[in-house]
């Protein structure tokens, strides 16, 4: 029974985070760019289980993501297979058992997912994400504290 | 033969997801296909959600504001009230200068064509990109919406317009500030027109407006021109709030939209093609 209610920790995290993505971003306003749930799942996903689970909880996470923009199809999944993968490695290969280390290795890899998010869509395909928006760079810090917030309680 | 380690086979899994997202990413770039039919099952899976998560929180939201804080109902209702008696008094002088234009059953048709073209419609997200590029509504092809209706917000300004693919309960509308978008859009003394083009950060540019042509400031209107063919003439656009020279052909004029994005919740989608009017 409690390998079983385990197990479904992660898909009921992947569900809430669709929840509070949509939600988040059902009326437009100000602080929509804050947080993003999606990269919040991927990289509990990833902590959890590792690079395996976490490229492919990237790839659907960023697909959902990617169908509710305007712009390319898949460059969100190409992103947040990325981090996933990039988390769940070196989460395993790095000693992150402080609190502190953790977060900031979290804010590491939610800045670099960003970063490639941002450059890949405005160098490469020629479109242009909100930069000037403030939010938009506090994005990594949001997705931190939350992620690590969450990463704390689950494994408690 | 032995099977590759659980590393191994971790990294070779990555490699086949960005892979297949480069392969994704490039069978759209040189097609431009902005479309996939990938991209509309993801769609059709996840908007159900959004229009059924959107409705149960706005559901909680009118339960606050319609049965439990009602501290502003009172004055609300005596605004609307006034709006509602200036509005059926503006009514009834345009019914009677269009009498003095047109036959009785000449105005009987054209109304009874103005009966059912608007409809209303939520905001159920926003784009997960870039917010400015694009809204998703609760209205799809169930509700006689197509692609390239006219989205206006609740004061008549122009939104965007509707954007395929539609789906049975919901649409996509391309916003007019978005870096991709065009409206053929002329200034309210008619002297200069253009076409508006946004920039993806809640502004737009009039673009293509010569150095040589008249002179527009600050503080100007701007319409819809209907040359376009997809909007019809004299619907409110924005304002203009600066105008510069670009280089040595065109002047740079920026355009503040009329319409707020923060907080938009409703919108309405015209079905009626307006330039037959």
């Amino acid at each position: 029974m409690k390998e079983i209610s385990k197990s479904l920790i992660s898909p009921l995290i992947f569900g809430i985070a669709l929840i509070l993505q949509i939600l988040w971003r059902s009326v437009p306003h100000s602080y929509v760019d804050l947080f993003n749930f999606l990269s919040v799942a991927v990289i509990l996903l990833a902590l959890r289980h590792g690079e395996g689970a976490g490229a492919i909880g990237g790839s659907v996470a960023g697909l959902i993501q990617d169908s509710l923009t305007l712009h390319l199809f898949g460059l969100a999944g190409l992103t947040k297979t990325c981090l996933g993968f990039a988390v769940g490695l070196a989460y395993r290969k790095l000693n992150l058992a402080s609190f502190i280390n953790q977060l900031l290795f979290i804010f590491a890899a939610g800045s670099l997912e960003l970063f490639l998010w941002a450059g890949l869509a405005n160098l490469i395909f020629a479109f242009h994400p909100p930069l000037e928006s403030g939010t938009f760079w506090l994005q990594p810090l949001g997705t931190t504290l939350l992620s690590g917030f969450l990463f704390r309680l689950v494994k408690s | 033969m032995a099977l590759p380690s659980k590393e191994k086979r971790n990294f070779y899994l990555f490699l086949i997801l960005v892979l297949a997202h480069l392969i994704l990413l490039s069978i759209q770039v040189p097609l431009n296909q902005d479309n996939p039919l990938i991209k509309q099952a993801f769609l059709a899976i996840v908007t159900p959600v959004q229009a059924g998560l959107s409705w149960l929180w706005q559901g909680m939201e009118s339960l606050w504001t319609d049965y439990i804080f009602l501290r502003r109902v009172r004055s609300e209702n005596q605004r609307l009230e006034a709006e509602n008696l200036l509005l059926r008094q503006e009514n009834l002088i345009l019914r009677q200068v269009l009498e003095k234009l047109e036959k009785e059953a000449e105005i009987k048709e054209r109304l009874s064509q103005l009966a059912s073209p608007v409809v209303v419609a939520s905001v159920i997200g926003s784009d997960a990109g870039n917010i400015f590029q694009s809204l998703i509504l609760n209205r799809g092809s169930q509700h006689g919406i197509k692609a390239d209706m006219m989205v206006l917000d609740p004061e008549g300004n122009l939104v965007g317009r509707v954007i395929g693919p539609v789906l049975r309960w919901s649409c996509r509308v391309q916003l007019i500030t978005d870096e991709n978008s065009g409206t053929a859009v002329i200034t309210s003394n008619r002297a200069v027109s253009g076409v508006l083009r946004g920039d993806g950060r809640g502004r737009c540019y009039l673009d293509y407006v010569l150095v040589t042509s008249p002179e527009v400031s600050p503080g100007e209107e701007v319409m819809t021109s209907g040359l376009d063919g997809l909007y019809p003439a004299g619907i409110r656009v924005g304002r203009i709030i600066s105008v510069s020279i670009e280089n040595a052909i065109f002047k740079k004029i920026e355009v503040e939209p009329f319409f707020q994005l923060n907080g938009l919740r409703q919108v309405a989608i015209i079905r009626f093609d307006l330039s037959r009017i």
